[in-house]
């Protein structure tokens, strides 16, 4: 899968979590530019993402992720 | 008995205004020296021997912290950090909390017998140690701690320099009551170089400024009031003991807040900046949007060590490990607070309703749809006044028996109001009144206009002035000390 | 010219920020003198009341009966049976809440304006007693600071930098605004609520008598117990004929208190008269001369002061 469709389909997650269907993401955008994403839905929007996927981070890897473009990379290594 | 270097007293402002002076006199690679031995003659006014206990906190963390700089493996790494943690946690428990887990284990059963009978709990401890508690022991501990953490993490590398590690730690603004500085932005601001800027050092004097007017002012003339009120709490009729839990709740803000903006401008005008502890507080409208205004820097530590690992830990429960994570972290920083039930209870408390407000977001955003926003917004901000002024009430009374005996009297009991003297009551409505007021200034007009930083040279000393005399014409002196510093 | 010095001291900033504090310093010097002379003004100005009366302790009285204390010396103590019975002029300088460093203040005051022929101290429990912050009473002498140096020692004992504070001419009068203010309005000047110092309580205490089982031990105040001799001292030195008295309570002691076993020593060590009412039987039997268990009213004050008078008359035989 490259790395477009991971965004999509990760845009499309956050979209159904956050309950907001205006949430365009890009890999820069960060939990400060969107308003309903927090550090409570940041863990509801990484178990969706794990369960979509069908994958497993570790803590470490979720902690490290500085913008939605390194959420995305660390899925992407993980579907390898 | 000790005799603290408070931020209001006469003292510091002296002590300050050498270091202040010596700071800029001195050449910069010396100024660290500076303020390293400043720090360690603001601890010895009042810890005195206790500061042999700082300097092993300080000395292991160091070298825990280079080993595990150094380790070669997780492993390692994992060990010399648990080592970290130990010494630190040690020290705390044993210094603060040893009396509280001797009573719980001798008496722990005892109390649930008790408590299960007749109601009441009881912690009265068959042997209580009088230890001396190390001076600002609760945030050096913590300081030490995350900075092992992020270590740990790969975020940060070890510091290599004793001399400004101990610096670090034991930083004489920020030594009695925090912030609770994260050591990677502290320690770079050590070397730089800092010449003297004119502004930051006047907005660090306004800042001073504005520290003692709300703790002379504001904060100790409420006190009058609520310690009277409490201190023979069984003698007052349900609505004075109603109005002192609401006057608390502000004098511990103005008390705390005060202390906050003193140290702030202490550091600032010697050219550091700290983290902000409070964001206008009472401007919100969850108890979820309160933790992120008050006491920052503990939230914050709490958030990125305790909560947010839990909660990542656990979040195959859902909603649930949120949940979980609440209250262990509102437990643990209730009980950082002091070794006692009432402190458990406060952050039970907080752990609760923050979880109540969790789990109904949603409904709760439907449900003010179907109102205005002015509504919503003032009863979000009265429902948090009413919570939060209510849960401190087992903040401030030690006694856990007592303090329900008031919420229950809070409740049941109707009867005249306590006035005490009118200029009393006067004096601390419009103390409330002028918080409140700067408070939703700040928040809601921001870019608008400004007092203290207004163009004119005349509004702003217009400001100082006042300033400075309403706290020589209603200023409490010699009123008390700090309430967060016995943490 | 402020254009030429900002420009000449802008380039040396330590300079410029200097004036600049210095600037705001006399600025704020020149406001609070101003507010200060305000306060002052209206804070003398006043015609009765609690501030009034101490003013007129320490600046006009010239009675030749002086009853020093708090507020049982205020209320226990009958003007006109005094008058009558010992045919001299009498004022009430007792002020609630006041401790001996207060009344040592006032009596440095007193004796330098003239020698007043009796003093009676009306002495309480736990007058000695060590307690954090209690030096703050003295705030009500703080308006006296300037106008009188043989005050000044006293005032000092409030705080390690009183002095400092002094410099400040709004500072004697903090917490006081309002206080003064209401003072100052008509009404509160025609009210009169005291007969020379004296002030009448009416209540009855109905309830029955209080047995106080506390032992009576604490840790002391080594500077009150010296001001308190010191004021025995000044006294004599003065030619002054001063009674100590332990006026009645209504409650049973269990245990004698520290600070009167203490007052009574130093006053036997000087041969002064310490006149103690806490065993008399009389008053502990006669809940309706007491307001509550701490004071007297006015019936009991009256009978109280006969009382005294004979012993007073004893004692100078």
């Amino acid at each position: 899968m490259d790395a477009l469709e991971i965004l999509k389909q990760v845009n499309n997650i956050f979209i159904d979590i956050l309950d907001n269907d205006d949430i365009v993401l890009t890999s820069q955008i960060t939990a400060n530019d969107i308003d309903e994403w927090d550090s409570l839905t940041h863990v509801q929007l990484v178990v969706a993402v794990e369960k979509h996927f069908k994958i497993r981070f570790t803590a470490t890897e979720i902690r490290e992720w500085k913008n939605v473009g390194e959420m995305c990379y660390s899925v992407q290594k993980k579907l390898l | 008995m000790l005799v603290y270097m408070l931020f209001d007293s006469i003292h510091y402002l002296i002590f300050l205004s050498i270091v202040f002076v010596l700071n800029y006199l001195l050449p910069h690679k010396f100024r660290w020296v500076l303020l390293l031995v400043a720090s360690l003659y603001f601890y010895l006014v009042a810890g005195a021997s206790t500061i042999f206990v700082a300097l092993i906190i300080v000395i292991s963390t160091f070298i825990c912290g280079l080993l595990l700089d150094r380790g070669k493996n997780a492993k390692t790494k994992k060990f010399y950090l648990l080592i970290g943690l130990f010494i630190n946690l040690g020290l705390l428990a044993f210094f603060k909390y040893i009396n509280f887990f001797i009573a719980t284990s001798f008496d722990g059963f005892n109390m649930m017998h008790h408590f299960v009978n007749t109601g009441e709990v009881f912690d009265k401890t068959p042997i209580v140690l009088t230890l001396l508690v190390p001076l600002g022991i609760s945030y050096i501990t913590f300081q030490a701690i995350g900075y092992l953490i992020e270590i740990n993490r790969g975020n940060y590398s070890a510091e290599r320099n004793l001399g400004l590690f101990t610096t670090y730690l034991l930083f004489f603004p920020k030594l009695l009551s925090g912030p609770i500085e994260r050591a990677h932005n502290f320690l770079p601001q050590l070397l730089q170089k800092h010449d003297f800027d004119y502004s930051q050092v006047v907005q660090g004097l306004k800042r001073i400024l504005w520290g003692l007017f709300l703790k002379l002012v504001v904060a100790n003339r409420l006190a009058l009031y609520t310690s009277a009120v409490f201190s023979t709490s069984e003698q007052h009729t349900g609505i004075t003991l109603l109005v002192a839990a609401v006057f608390f709740m502000f004098q511990l803000f103005a008390d705390f807040g005060g202390y906050t903006e003193m140290a702030i401008g202490s550091a600032q005008i010697l050219g550091f900046r700290l983290m902000e502890n409070f964001n206008n507080p009472f401007v919100s409208k969850s108890t979820t949007e309160l933790w992120r205004r008050w006491h920052i820097s503990l939230s914050t530590w709490f958030s990125d060590y305790v909560f947010n690992p839990i909660v990542i830990d656990k979040r195959d429960w859902n909603r649930w490990s949120v949940v979980y994570a609440s209250f262990v972290t509102f437990l643990l920083l209730g009980f950082w607070h002091g070794a006692n039930w009432n402190f458990l209870i406060f952050g039970f408390l907080q752990a609760l309703v923050l979880s109540l407000e969790f789990l109904t977001k949603k409904s709760r955003k439907k449900l003010r749809n179907h109102f205005p926003d002015f509504v919503n917004n003032i009863v979000g901000v009265l429902y948090v006044i009413a919570f939060f002024s209510f849960s401190l009430i087992f903040f401030n009374i030690n006694d856990t028996n007592t303090a329900f005996s008031i919420i229950k009297k809070i409740f049941t009991f109707r009867g005249s109001f306590y006035f005490d003297s009118p200029s009393l009551i006067l004096y601390s409505v419009i103390g409330i009144f002028t918080l409140l007021l700067v408070q939703y200034k700040r928040e809601y007009y921001k870019g608008n206009f400004s007092f203290t930083n207004n163009k004119s040279w005349i509004v702003r000393y217009f400001i100082y002035c006042s300033l400075i005399l309403l706290i020589l014409l209603i200023g409490v002196f010699d009123g008390g000390q700090f309430i967060y510093f016995k943490f | 010219m402020m254009k030429f010095i900002i420009i000449k001291t802008k380039k040396n900033k330590y300079l410029f920020f200097l004036i600049k504090l210095l600037l705001l310093f006399a600025v704020v010097f020149i406001f609070d003198a101003a507010i200060g002379a305000v306060l002052k003004h209206y804070y003398f100005k006043q015609e009765s009341g609690l501030q009034y009366r101490t003013t007129y302790s320490i600046e006009k009285t010239k009675a030749d009966l002086l009853v020093f204390g708090a507020s049982r010396a205020n209320h226990h103590y009958h003007p006109k049976v005094f008058e009558k019975g010992l045919k001299m002029s009498y004022y009430n300088v007792g002020r609630d809440g006041s401790s001996i460093m207060y009344h040592k203040g006032v009596l440095n005051a007193v004796l330098k304006r003239y020698t007043p022929k009796i003093i009676i101290l009306d002495f309480v429990i736990e007058e000695f007693m060590k307690i954090d912050g209690n030096y703050d009473r003295l705030s009500s002498l703080l308006p006296y600071y300037q106008t009188h140096p043989e005050m000044r020692l006293i005032i000092e004992l409030k705080s390690k930098y009183e002095k400092y504070k002094l410099i400040s001419s709004i500072y004697p009068y903090n917490s006081s605004l309002f206080t003064i203010a209401m003072g100052n309005t008509e009404s509160n000047k025609k009210r009169k609520g005291d007969i020379n110092g004296y002030v009448p309580l009416t209540k009855v205490w109905n309830d029955s008598i209080i047995v106080d089982n506390r032992t009576g031990n604490y840790e002391l105040d080594s500077t009150k117990i010296k001001v308190y001799e010191s004021f025995i001292q000044d006294c004599i030195h003065s030619q002054v004929k001063l009674y100590i008295v332990f006026s009645p309570h209504y409650i049973k002691f269990r245990h004698a208190d520290s600070s009167i076993l203490i007052a009574k020593e130093i006053a036997q060590k000087y041969h002064v008269a310490f006149i103690d009412f806490s065993k008399d039987a009389f008053f502990l039997k006669s809940h309706q001369l007491f307001q509550d268990i701490d004071h007297l009213n006015d019936d009991g004050a009256k009978i109280f002061s006969n009382l005294m008078i004979d012993k007073m008359i004893q004692s100078r035989n």
